[in-house]
């Protein structure tokens, strides 16, 4: 840090915190926006944001909703869109990978239709080729605690719960977007499309969010120098090579 | 809101052979507009806009636009031209709808070549976003990876970091400041 830097008002530093939890939540940012160089920042976090590609693909159902749409616009007016058409862009944005999309794909039994039962999540998830990656130390991880970690190419969250620590998946099995958790209502809420998953890793169904996507699989993980390691993959994703997992 | 949900495409959606074959006038254009470029429209428009509630809504209003005013004569290069200059009219007339800075510093994201082929605008963010984190210091680049790309509260921050929550929203101001200063500098270069 420089300390030619000028003061930071805590006025703006919040606004711009503010913006930020927007964002993050894929939401839009506060109105009016404040203006001038304090908007160029909000942009510039807006770009920031991008250094996670995953987050930019477009949700399936708004897609969905989004042909028919045009379809019934186009309906009315000179040109016609076929419903092949709007399932084809449905399947190319399925097929736009995000990281950690196949783990959630490879995880995910056949049952996939909503009507199977929440299954126990007895579901250990073992990568071929797999590889030992230190995710945390043992300190960090206390009892209750919910640690988001990347072993490579895997996204997950590392879990203390009552001494065993235990490594989910931290891809939502319903359409392959990243879960985070939600410390005060202690469940993984997807972004897309709202689904929860409580804390062992089992869709909770609610009103918005009527399906129930398979347990979130879980990983191996072993304790050995006073670190917590997972069974994932050697080669970090692209987007998560700024971090430096604690090692 | 059940039946608008993405968990499988839903009957609607269906394949009718029929219909396609009904669909032979000048249908050619919208469809393939629709089918080819929804997903980098709405990734060029998510690039400036950061997040999926304005991102869809644009993206909605160009396409909108588009099975009004597109002509069915144009040929793909045209098309996608088209899209990307009625997703850049649509950004600005937003943006100052909303008292936000039309340019800001973000011109580096080019509309890209109209010449086929994918739009070079999917990867070209996320480059460009992991490249100016790069440019930063430690502490900088640190405050910004955990929010951004690992999604941490400011509070989770401050806490993987050792200091106090204002401390780091602080950190964060100045290290976004910085990337925008960055920013505009490599612009102004290339310019």
């Amino acid at each position: 840090m420089s300390n030619e830097e000028p003061e930071v008002s805590g006025a703006a530093a919040n606004r711009l915190n503010a913006a930020i939890d927007r964002l993050l939540a894929e939401q839009r940012p506060p109105d009016p926006a404040p203006g001038g160089d304090e908007a160029d920042l909000w942009q510039v976090a807006a770009l920031l944001k991008q250094a996670r590609p995953d987050l930019a693909t477009p949700r399936p159902g708004y897609l969905a909703a989004l042909g028919r749409r045009l379809r019934g616009a186009s309906e009315r007016g000179r040109t016609r869109l076929s419903r092949r058409q709007a399932l084809s862009a449905g399947a190319t944005a399925l097929a736009a990978g995000a990281a950690g999309f196949a783990v959630g794909r490879l995880a995910e039994p056949s049952a996939t239709s909503s009507s199977s039962p929440p299954a126990r999540p007895s579901r250990e998830l073992t990568l071929r080729e797999g590889e030992w990656v230190p995710v945390a130390r043992v300190a960090d991880v206390p009892p209750g605690a919910v640690v988001p970690f990347a072993a490579g190419a895997v996204l997950g969250h590392l879990l203390n719960q009552d001494g065993d620590f235990v490594a989910m998946s931290a891809v939502c099995t319903h359409m392959g977007c990243v879960l985070r958790w939600n410390e005060d209502r202690q469940l993984f809420r997807c972004p897309c499309h709202g689904a929860d998953f409580n804390s062992d890793g089992v869709i909770q169904p609610t009103p918005d969010y009527p399906w129930t996507p398979p347990p979130l699989p879980v990983l191996q993980t072993k304790v050995e120098d006073e670190q917590v390691w997972v069974l994932g993959t050697g080669d970090p994703p692209p987007i998560l090579r700024h971090h430096d997992h604690p090692a | 809101m059940g039946n608008l949900s993405g968990h499988e495409p839903d009957a609607s959606l269906t394949l009718h052979a029929g219909e396609l074959a009904r669909s032979g006038e000048p249908a050619v254009s919208i469809e393939h507009a629709y089918t080819r470029y929804v997903v980098p429209i709405y990734r060029f428009l998510y690039s400036r806009l950061g997040n999926q509630e304005e991102a869809e809504d644009l993206t909605s209003e160009v396409f909108l636009k588009a099975v009004r005013q597109l002509e069915p004569s144009r040929d793909d290069a045209s098309v996608q031209a088209w899209l990307y200059q009625v997703a850049r009219t649509t950004l600005a007339d937003y943006w100052r709808r909303r008292n936000r800075t039309p340019e800001a510093p973000l011109g580096y994201l080019d509309v890209p070549e109209a010449s086929g082929g994918t739009p070079a605008s999917d990867q070209a963010a996320t480059q460009f976003a992991l490249w100016l984190l790069d440019q930063l210091s430690e502490r900088y680049r640190e405050v910004l990876t955990l929010r951004f790309l690992k999604g941490y509260s400011i509070k989770e921050t401050a806490r993987e970091m050792g200091i106090t929550e204002n401390h780091a929203k602080v950190l964060q101001f100045r290290a976004v400041q910085k990337a925008a200063l960055l920013g505009r500098e490599h612009v102004e270069r290339r310019a």
